[in-house]
């Protein structure tokens, strides 16, 4: 869960810095690229582990002592430090929480707009 | 025993499914769909809530004997799924995000419909506007 949290916040933070910028207005290009950047950071971030998936164990366990993997959003070093709290999970969906009521906040604007 | 993400899934399944018609009736009538749609995402989360409140009440050391009486079947039978289906992690996360992809999906449809109505203009041209 560290993995795809951290992974799926750089975007949003970067959106969420754009969002400000805008007065609190998002373009639907922003709303579009938003979640797919965030999908594509989150595999990005799991890439180590998904020789585990397909039961390449040897190149899993290799990858897994490389600090090379560093380079999928610090995978090795938050696999050497990370610890297991409920709070990741409650973070992570805050954090869609947090976007799906931004793009239906978009919609009632625009249509008050209207 | 079922997983939790199993439950919270069910809870959105059955706040979608109560709501869903209502939504795609607005958008096929071409009637505003903010207030239908923040209404079916309230109600789909509320209820997700509501499923897993047996799983918070056992995580906060509530004796499980308690937790898993048929009582507990008011939680949208929290204790019958239980029973039903042990595990459901991957299934439970995979209903998740098939959830919010649609209810996403619902959303983003509402404003390009609204930005053509507003601009009169082809769906090519919305990407370029605010």
């Amino acid at each position: 869960m560290n993995h795809l949290l951290i992974a799926a916040s750089i975007p949003f933070l970067i959106a969420a810095v754009v969002y400000f910028m805008h007065r609190c207005r998002a373009s639907l290009i922003l709303l579009l690229v938003t979640p797919a950047f965030m999908a594509i950071a989150m595999l990005w971030a799991i890439v180590p582990d998904l020789p585990r998936l397909f039961g390449m164990m040897d190149l899993y366990n290799q990858l897994l002592r490389d600090p090379r993997c560093n380079i999928f959003f610090w995978h090795f070093t938050i696999d050497n430090i990370e610890t297991d709290s409920v709070w990741h999970s409650v973070l992570f969906v805050l954090m869609w929480g947090l976007l799906l009521s931004t793009a239906w906040r978009e919609l009632m604007l625009r249509e008050k707009e209207l | 025993m079922a997983h939790s993400t199993m439950h919270f899934a069910i809870g959105l399944v059955s706040g979608t499914a109560i709501l869903l018609p209502s939504v795609l009736r607005g958008m096929t009538t071409g009637k505003k769909t903010s207030k239908d749609t923040g209404r079916m995402l309230a109600v789909s989360y509320a209820l997700a809530f509501v499923a897993i409140i047996p799983n918070l009440l056992r995580h906060a050391g509530i004796p499980d004997s308690f937790c898993s009486g048929w009582w507990m079947n008011l939680f949208l039978f929290n204790p019958m799924l239980d029973k039903l289906k042990p595990g459901g992690l991957l299934i439970g996360e995979l209903m998740i995000l098939v959830l919010f992809v649609t209810h996403y999906s619902i959303i983003i449809t509402g404003i390009i419909k609204v930005s053509r109505l507003k601009h009169n203009q082809p769906i090519s041209e919305l990407f370029s506007k605010n």
